[in-house]
């Protein structure tokens, strides 16, 4: 098992993706299929542009077994109030100076669950928030 | 369809790391601006026709697999994106057209969308 540990600030937007492209890389190496590749990329994407656009700062933990991947994603910020208007496909606080980046498509975490085989998120307001996503092989 | 087909059919030019003949086979289009789409529809065969010319394009373009990405309309991206784009091997060319003449020329010479309704491996919206 190897395990991956990246630390993520919030608005920073120069390495923003860079968490999502490495797990693609390192995954292609070790020669998982690409789908898995895919969605575990896709997966730890999304949990790090959440940090980035909506928290203070957090983490994203990669888990990598012979049989899939584990992304753990948890920070320091605002939280979410309301997690299942949250999960809906287009809802998107994320604020203007964002959408010329192209982000606030409301569908990031949405994404997160179709390529989940196991997908949790908790959150508390005014301390942060939790999402953990399991893509399994085969 | 050989991306140098692609090159020669939008008058574009090849700004980060060229293909050599052959070397890049592009089977779907994505158009779009938003990263969550483009991580939703884009794959290894699809060419990203975008008028957002950022590394955070770069940096999605990887993650999906896709081989290439087009700007319209002449935008020229950044120094510090074409060195990102040539350390992780994506081919970006530009082209004088717009995304609406990009598609129409790209759909011209047969080749479908990446987005399929269902997601990634959903089936297709035929026109
Ligand atoms: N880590 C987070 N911290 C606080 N709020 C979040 C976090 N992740 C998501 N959200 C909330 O859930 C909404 C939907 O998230 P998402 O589907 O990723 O869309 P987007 O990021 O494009 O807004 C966000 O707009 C935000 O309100
Ligand atoms: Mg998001």
């Amino acid at each position: 098992m190897t395990t991956l540990t990246f630390r993520v600030r919030g608005m920073d937007f120069s390495n923003a993706g860079e968490v999502g492209a490495k797990v693609k890389r390192i995954l292609h190496q070790i020669g998982f299929e690409r789908e898995v590749t895919r969605r575990a990329a896709v997966a730890a994407y999304e949990m790090e542009l959440n940090i980035v656009i909506h928290a203070y700062e957090g983490e994203v933990k990669v888990r990598i077994f012979d049989t899939g991947v584990e992304i753990i994603a948890e920070d320091r910020g605002p939280g979410i109030p309301d997690i299942e208007l949250a999960m809906q496909e287009g809802y998107s606080t994320a604020p203007p100076e964002v959408w010329k980046m192209g982000f606030g498509a409301g569908m990031g975490l949405p994404n997160i669950r179709k390529c989940s085989d196991i997908f949790e998120i908790s959150s508390e307001v005014g301390k942060g928030t939790y999402v953990r996503s399991v893509v399994l092989r085969g | 369809m050989d991306l140098l087909s692609i090159i020669n059919i939008l008058d574009a030019e090849a700004i980060a790391a060229p293909p050599r003949p052959g070397l890049v086979q592009i089977g779907s289009v994505f158009v779009g601006d938003l990263m969550s789409d483009v991580l939703s529809h884009a794959g290894p065969d699809t060419l990203i026709v975008t008028a957002l010319c950022t590394s955070q394009l770069v940096r999605v373009a990887e993650v999906v697999d896709a081989p290439a990405v087009c700007f319209v309309q002449n935008k020229m991206p950044q120094q510090s994106v074409l060195e990102l784009a040539r350390s992780k091997g994506i081919v970006i060319i530009v082209t004088p057209y717009c995304a609406y003449q990009s598609s129409a020329l790209l759909y011209r010479a047969g080749l479908h969308s990446a987005v399929r309704p269902g997601g990634y491996n959903g089936g297709y919206l035929e026109i």
